[in-house]
């Protein structure tokens, strides 16, 4: 069987790299895409432990993909990150069934604690 | 949504994405010992303040024009 992944989907490299420091550096692969069609590929049939979402990308956007992903699989956390502070995007975002809406600048040590919490729940619900 | 909304959007986007790269990064280096997760940090750190210098001399060309 193959290991858990976790998937990070920013079309910025700078982003998506300082977001794979931030994870926890073992139990499970890491996996980046640089668009939201491209995530929804790696994410083809293999459902990951866990999603860093951004919100504002060229071509398909993060509501978007989003969408897809919860229709594939609802029990994936995901977590959406956005530059832009405004509500409406949130609300968006909560409605579409994001699990934690993060804006940046973001704090490493929260977002990973805040990862390590749906990673806990989300063993849970699977044993359940 | 309006060009000029539009415009300020794309705007926000490019002044925080670098300077969450910064304020992420600059933490890592306080918290995290190991040298290659440092060295990524500070070099990261660099490009994205270039990446600041870049989007605020435009802005202000832009405003100038």
């Amino acid at each position: 069987m193959s290991r858990d992944f976790v998937l990070i989907v920013d079309d910025d490299e700078v982003i998506r790299s300082l977001l794979r420091l931030t994870l926890p550096s073992e139990g499970f692969d890491v996996v980046e895409a640089e668009s939201g069609d491209h995530a929804l590929e790696l994410a083809n049939g293999r459902a990951p432990a866990l999603v860093l979402l951004d919100w504002r990308m060229p071509g398909r956007s993060g509501a978007e993909v989003l969408t897809e992903l919860k229709q594939r699989y609802p029990r994936t956390p995901v977590i959406v990150l956005t530059a832009e502070p405004e509500t409406p995007n949130r609300k968006q975002a909560e409605s579409l069934g994001a699990d934690v809406f993060v804006t940046k600048p973001f704090s490493p040590l929260q977002l990973l604690s805040t990862i390590e919490r749906l990673l806990a729940e989300r063993a849970l619900d699977e044993r359940a | 949504m309006s060009a000029r909304s539009e415009r300020l959007a794309a705007l926000d986007h490019e002044l925080r994405t670098p300077l969450a790269a910064i304020s992420g990064y600059a933490e890592l280096l306080e918290t995290r010992e190991d040298e290659a997760t440092r060295l990524e940090a500070a070099r990261m750190i660099a490009a994205s303040v270039e990446r600041l210098r870049t989007t605020l001399d435009n802005l202000l060309a832009e405003l100038a024009g």
